[in-house]
């Protein structure tokens, strides 16, 4: 890594992501300030196209898109904090007990993580969807539920060759507390995997609830980039009319600048974990 | 490296079908030689999910194909009136427990049997004792426990006689139990897993050629021995379309119509409907959303008041322009069809009226106590009542409920359920208002008077959880025994006004259904009033198909 | 950690671990769907509200054996298995075995025809922007893969289903074949299915491709750079031969077991595709199912879609076996 690299801790591209990200924190938080309508309120007329008074125009029923853009901003920014908080919280407990145990521990927790991998997970979340009324606490303990298994995976793998070095044998022999050890020894060592995993499982819950509205199984009627675009889809008339440049590209566009700027982060971040460590969650392909 | 040698042959494969399935446009069917008799040669619809068509317990899409294979006793025309069909004439005894069918002659099976008044016999009894009866589910306790025999009187004639009279027997019997044929059927003991092409041999104008599970495509070709004569239309093609009008665009199909609550701004209907090349053809409204108030919650549910203020409140007119982009009409508060011949001509209509709301809401005590815009319960606890519909069909639909509402100070929490999590939520009554879509409210207006408000009657998603108002169960059990057709008019039309002023449900909007079609095809069209076969509607009315006329043979 | 495992045992752990996978995966399937709120036989009562009786109701409830308790039911599902029967669809009235015929192949063929052109494509790409690290070819790849890849499938789907439908008739936007379309040929037939796979293939294969190329590329890179490999450069082997037999060997082991890794992420892109352009494969079966409370339908599903992740990790790990020389020499 070039000194240059180094002080630039997130490089050009890495920098631009976080803009890009800080941007859409910024739209959440402000989001009901800036908003001209309540989401639902009856606004204007069915489609009416971009104006002055409805920037991004109005859906088949006259709600303000606008509005319900910011709204989606908000709910993505909380889905990103639950679900993808949670994801990584509860898979870097099991891959840390598992790998900081090992034998029979590691080999029963694996077994789960296997399990759970094997069931297609959209399936899954379709299943676990319908079993739960889908507002956004429950939607995120699905996306939890479902989407740990990979992050156990992954912190077993940072911790595992852990418990061989030298220094934390030392450490643990000479009676440091198991804190004291995870904090001065395995922390710094794993950290930046968990950052980087953070980013990546913020990336998967948000273009997870956006796939699991597309389908139709979030509440609808908590407005997400993805019941937006479920709305506009469920429009018979969406290509009949040039409604569709207003009311499907907005949403569509947003969540994929969104998960663009996080994944230019993210690789950012795992270059500096490991210059020659590449990306390979597949993350567009999950949701 | 035989790995790669093989990858590489895999790639090769691919890129060359790729290659060549963009050159090649030769995969449309050969387009027949124009025929003299004036004939149709094919006529293709959007596919649709349903079962397997068979004659016992068909859902959807195989229900109505099963119409095309099989014959019923009797039948409906363009005008919604009973036509003969398998039965050439019937007649009532004077006291109405009787019916007469006459069965016409040489009618024949698809496998060259002649059917026979033993048949007819057969296949209702069929539908009334295990196994027939469970797979199917088509006559209902009720109507099995009033029928007393049906027999054989002569070489064709069948009999049906009952205790009482039963006011639909025609429509919603006579029309929908399908006659299959004894010789197959009567060796048949499990009826639910019985799909092999022997199914589907009936008497029906059409013979099923193909089906295919996977996309629901499905060819139906016509039975040229018919009784009738050889069909109009020769071939029906079920074919996969994922969105019906940018399919009759492109040419892949020859006539679509709208979902139940899929209408569409006219500036996406303009190309359609000024082309000379489409026609269109429309029928009467018979499908509504409607909005159900669940009486056993207690206050303020249980008080008509509140419903009548809720209805006040709702302005229907703005939602027909907002859900339906103004092809529709307001529902009639007697939970008809505005269209249906059963109506009553004096029903409140709950105009829009954000006073009269108010008022009755004050006068029942629902007052803002605190001062937050929002009313709250008489002892001053808020009042924020709870508003279920399925995230599938109807979110849009609460959330102008919920402004509506809004607007005369009632905070309405809108609970989204899945579809088949809300269908079993409405079903068990765990609601306090829900939103529920159903059709048939242009036909027989026995179910929706009678068994949705009459609280002994069989459970369903739609009934009037909680209503109990024993004048409406009387008058349901009066206009259901009873061969009198006039006095019948008067019985339903009071208890719709019952009904109307009770409120224990409020029909919200009805779209108005209408066909889109490529004249050059086919132009015999027609929606029939009331639909066909109990519940089904839509344009695949056999007697359009064979006759090609819209009434008469 | 024991002493390596020699290949017969190896075998028999994967057999093990494998066949303990299976087992948990029945239970679950079975369990999943009655977890569910909702009634398999709901149908009933919006197709033919008039006849809903108890009794009829009943009947079909002993039928399909939803009267018994659970664990009798669980007990008869495998009995069921056990003998390969899949049991009839309540809702289609059909046996489930027809239905997975018909959908099963179709999924396969898209998963397989992605899996198969992303391979190919990012292998191919990876090899040729790693071994000129720094040049605009690598350049553009590095950026056009962080750029795709993190689109989430069903937004690229409906984007190339609105640039299709812009467009015209140039392509098939949905199905998988013609309806009732007589071919010349057999190859006029593959010529179609080949059509109507371009759409949803490109869709499914652009976020593997995107998320792979990088891996090779960053594996040959670093390969490279290893001792053995500039020993080779200088003792003057073709730069071809180098290229693949050497640098992409090396390549191809984290490559492959990236792609058993994403096999589960592939089944559940299929469904948004399949979704997305009404595409007749086991995604559009599984949400139709879900929305009737199919359960034999449901089961199924579940367990073909399981065994076809499991089946794509046992092919992962015997070629990790076969590819690795440490594996497979113990």
């Amino acid at each position: 890594m070039s000194r240059r690299a180094r002080e630039r801790r997130l490089g050009p591209a890495g920098l631009m992501g976080a803009g890009v990200v800080a941007g859409f924190v910024l739209l959440a938080v402000a989001g009901p300030a800036l908003a001209p309508y309540r989401v639902t309120e009856l606004a204007g007329d069915p489609l009416e196209g971009p104006s002055l008074h409805h920037l991004f125009g109005t859906n088949s029923v006259g709600q303000d898109l606008t509005s319900q853009l910011l709204a989606g901003a908000r709910a993505s920014l909380v889905i990103a904090l639950l679900a993808g908080g949670g994801t990584l919280l509860l898979g870097a407990l099991v891959g840390a007990v598992a790998g900081w145990r090992g034998g029979a521990t590691d080999s029963a927790v694996m077994r789960v993580v296997d399990v759970v991998l094997v069931l297609p997970p959209i399936p899954l979340m379709v299943v676990l969807g319908a079993s739960i009324d889908p507002g956004l606490v429950g939607l995120s303990a699905i996306i939890v539920l479902v989407s740990w298994p990979v992050y156990a995976r992954l912190v077993r793998a940072a911790v595992l060759p852990l418990r061989r070095r030298a220094d934390i044998r030392a450490a643990v022999g000479f009676g440091a507390s198991t804190g004291q050890v995870l904090r001065t020894h395995v922390l710094p060592d794993v950290g930046l995997v968990l950052i980087a995993g953070l980013i990546s499982a913020v990336e998967r819950a948000i273009a997870i609830e956006a796939g699991l509205a597309f389908l139709g199984l979030v509440n609808p009627t908590r407005a997400s980039w993805g019941s937006i675009m479920r709305d506009a889809l469920d429009f018979r008339g969406l290509f009949l009319t040039d409604s569709w440049r207003w009311w499907l590209l907005p949403p569509v566009a947003a969540v994929a600048l969104l998960l663009v700027g996080l994944a230019l982060v993210g690789t950012s971040v795992e270059r500096r974990l490991d210059p020659r460590l590449a990306r390979h969650q597949p993350v567009g392909v999950d949701g | 490296m035989t790995r790669a040698t093989g990858l590489r042959s895999v790639v090769a494969a691919v890129a060359f079908a790729l290659v060549a399935g963009a050159c090649s446009t030769s995969t449309e069917p050969p387009s027949a030689p124009a025929q003299g008799d004036g004939r149709v040669e094919r006529v293709r619809v959007a596919a649709r999910p349903g079962s397997y068509p068979t004659p016992i317990g068909a859902r959807r899409q195989g229900q109505l194909q099963s119409t095309l294979l099989f014959d019923t006793l009797v039948w409906k025309d363009s005008t919604g009136d009973v036509i003969p069909w398998l039965a050439s004439s019937w007649a009532r005894s004077p006291d109405g427990t009787e019916i007469t069918f006459t069965i016409r002659d040489g009618v024949r099976w698809h496998d060259g049997m002649p059917l026979t008044v033993d048949d007819v016999v057969f296949s209702y009894q069929y539908l009334m004792k295990p196994p027939g009866q469970a797979a199917a589910g088509i006559l209902g306790a009720v109507f099995v426990g009033n029928l007393q025999e049906v027999v054989a009187v002569a070489p064709d004639q069948v009999v049906f006689r009952m205790k009482r009279p039963w006011a639909p027997f025609l429509p919603q019997i006579a029309g929908i139990v399908r006659i299959i044929p004894k010789h197959i059927w009567e060796t048949v003991t499990d009826p639910i897993a019985f799909t092999g092409p022997q199914a589907t041999i009936g008497s029906g104008p059409y013979k099923l050629e193909s089906y295919d599970l996977a996309t629901f495509s499905a060819a139906l070709v016509a039975n040229n021995d018919y009784f009738l004569g050889p069909p109009h239309v020769r071939r029906i093609e079920f074919v996969p379309a994922a969105d019906q009008l940018l399919a009759l665009q492109q040419g892949d199909i020859d006539a679509a119509d709208a979902g139940t609550e899929d209408q569409l701004p006219e500036n996406a209907l303009a190309p359609f409907l000024q082309d000379p090349r489409f026609g269109s053809v429309g029928g009467p409204p018979e499908w509504n959303r409607a909005l159900h108030f669940n009486l056993t919650k207690g206050f303020p549910f249980d008080d008509k008041r509140f419903r009548q203020a809720v209805a006040y409140a709702i302005d229907r007119d703005d939602m027909v322009k907002r859900i339906l982009f103004g092809q529709g009409v307001v529902g009639s508060s007697g939970g008809l069809s505005p269209a249906s011949p059963w109506i009553a001509p004096d029903l409140p209509p709950y105009a829009h009226d954000g006073a009269k709301a108010d008022a009755l809401l004050d006068q029942i005590g629902l007052k803002d106590a605190d001062d937050d815009g929002v009313r709250d319960l008489p002892d001053g606890r808020p009042f924020v009542p709870e508003l279920q519909t399925s995230a599938q069909f109807s979110p849009k639909t609460a959330e102008l409920i919920s402004e509506y509402l809004r607007q005369v100070g009632l905070s309405v929490t809108i609970r989204t359920l899945e579809a088949a999590a809300a269908d079993d939520s409405a079903f068990a009554g765990t609601y306090e208002m829900t939103l529920l879509g159903y059709g048939a409210l242009g036909g027989d207006p026995d179910l929706l008077l009678r068994v949705r408000h009459t609280p002994a009657a069989i459970n369903l998603p739609q009934k009037s959880k909680g209503y109990d108002n024993p004048e409406v169960v009387a008058l349901g059990e009066q206009q259901l025994f009873t061969a009198d057709d006039s006095s019948r008019l008067a019985t339903v039309q009071q208890l719709q006004r019952i009904v109307a002023e009770d409120l224990p449900s409020l029909s919200l909007y009805l779209p108005e259904p209408q066909l889109i079609f490529v004249k050059d095809v086919f132009d015999g069209w027609y929606l029939t009033p009331g639909g066909f076969g109990t519940v089904l509607s839509g344009a695949l009315n056999k007697h359009a198909l064979v006759t090609g006329k819209k009434v008469g043979f | 950690m024991g002493p390596l495992p020699t290949p017969s045992r190896r075998a028999r752990r994967l057999l093990a671990h494998y066949g303990l996978t299976v087992a948990a995966v029945v239970v679950l399937v079975f369990a999943l769907p009655r977890a569910m709120p909702g009634d398999p036989l709901a149908f009933l009562r919006a197709d033919n509200p008039e006849s809903v009786d108890p009794a009829v109701l009943h009947d079909l409830q002993a039928y399909y054996g939803l009267d018994r308790p659970l664990v009798g039911q669980l007990g008869h599902f495998l009995a069921r298995l056990g003998h390969g029967d899949l049991g009839i669809s309540i809702g289609r009235r059909v046996p489930v075995r027809d239905l997975l015929q018909a959908h099963l192949p179709w999924t396969l063929l898209l998963i397989g025809a992605s899996l198969a052109l992303s391979s190919v494509l990012s292998y191919l790409l990876g090899c040729a922007a790693g071994w000129r690290r720094g040049r605009p070819l690598d350049r553009l790849v590095v950026m056009a893969s962080s750029a795709v890849r993190p689109i989430p499938t069903y937004a690229l789907a409906s984007l190339l289903l609105l640039g299709g439908a812009v467009t015209g008739r140039l392509l098939p936007l949905g199905g998988a074949r013609t309806p009732f379309a007589h071919y010349a040929s057999p190859f006029a037939e593959i010529a179609d299915v080949a059509r109507h796979l371009v759409l949803p293939v490109t869709a499914l294969a652009s976020a593997l491709v995107a998320s792979q190329v990088l891996l090779v590329r960053n594996t040959m890179v670093s390969t490279l750079g290893q001792d053995y490999m500039v020993l080779a450069r200088a003792k003057g082997l073709p730069l071809r031969l180098l290229q693949h037999r050497h640098a992409g060997r090396n390549a191809l082991l984290p490559f492959v077991t990236s792609v058993g890794l994403q096999a589960g992420f592939l089944v559940g892109g299929a469904v948004f595709v399949e979704t997305v352009f009404s595409y007749p494969g086991m995604g559009t079966l599984v949400l139709r199912a879900v929305a009737s409370r199919d359960y034999p339908v449901l089961e199924a599903t579940f367990l073909a879609l399981a065994l076809v992740v499991l089946t794509l990790n046992l092919f992962v790990d015997l070629l990790y076996g076969r590819l690795d020389p440490r594996a497979r020499t113990g």
